[in-house]
């Protein structure tokens, strides 16, 4: 049985349930990693194995998506790509263009990332379902 | 005394003065470029102007996505400030011209924010790939 990557939008629930600035920066990596790691997952089983190599990295997946001509994976690369922004600055940054990135920041964040991550998993069971033509 | 520049122009014999002050830039003459990056300032703030400046200018089919994106957000982002900044993400490490939109999170619901934002990203998806912008530009929300 293959790792179900959505498991780590939950691990990435729990985690937001601690208000400290550690666990918030981890939740956020989390809610990026569950939907591109599904979506790597979902082409490799449809059978492009491309993906799970250079092709799969995280600017190249996105531009491929945002360039495909299918509506839902437009918007699950453009997901994909605010998502990656999010995550960076919470793995990376201490601070942007004078901003202390810290625990307040992280918690206003929050939510949105969530959004962002549980509206593109649903994009990704969309894609799993029923996958557009070109792909085949 | 101030100098004066002539341009001569054998052709059609006769000459371009420009007077310029060095004092005062205000008299050195606008191109169309830098016309059109003061009236982004009507719209955005801008983060780190000599950054974004040069981005933008090195990246001309930025001003044309920019006048693009303006009607989107009044219809759809109407009561918020958006500004414009550089960044440059590690792992990818290639700069992009980021435009963020400032929104209340407790004024206005999450879903419906990011609902917005995707009808905005729909509508200028065709011009963003047409321009060849796709890694160079992308919009998104930040709480204030």
């Amino acid at each position: 049985m293959t790792f179900d990557w959505q498991t780590l939008k939950t691990v990435g629930d729990e985690l937001s349930l601690t208000d400290d600035e550690a666990h918030l920066r981890s939740a956020i990596s989390r809610y990026y990693y569950a939907p591109y790691c599904s979506t790597k997952y979902y082409l490799v089983n449809i059978g492009h194995q491309e993906y799970l190599g250079p092709k799969g990295s995280h600017g190249k997946l996105q531009k491929e998506l945002q360039n495909s001509p299918d509506y839902n994976e437009q918007q699950l690369g453009d997901l994909l790509e605010k998502l990656f922004k999010k995550r960076v600055d919470a793995d990376y940054l201490t601070e942007k263009d004078g901003k202390t990135l810290d625990e307040n920041y992280f918690e206003n964040e929050i939510e949105d990332v969530q959004t962002k991550s549980d509206d593109a998993l649903r994009l990704v069971a969309i894609l799993k379902n029923n996958p557009p033509r070109h792909r085949f | 005394m101030n100098p004066i520049v002539g341009i001569k122009n054998d052709t059609h014999n006769h000459f371009l003065i420009l007077n310029i002050f060095q004092e005062d830039k205000s008299m050195i003459p606008k191109t169309l470029f830098d016309v059109k990056y003061e009236n982004l300032k009507d719209t955005f703030i801008i983060h780190n102007e000599n950054k974004v400046y040069s981005f933008i200018k090195n990246n001309e089919n930025l001003i044309k996505v920019l006048e693009e994106v303006k009607p989107c957000l009044s219809r759809y982002f109407h009561d918020q400030k958006y500004y414009l900044e550089v960044r440059c993400y590690p792992e990818i490490f290639e700069k992009e011209l980021a435009l963020i939109i400032m929104a209340d999170y407790s004024k206005e619901d999450i879903k419906n924010l990011n609902k917005k934002l995707r009808k905005v990203d729909t509508e200028i998806r065709a011009y963003k790939i047409e321009l060849g912008l796709l890694g160079k530009f992308y919009i998104d929300l930040e709480g204030i």
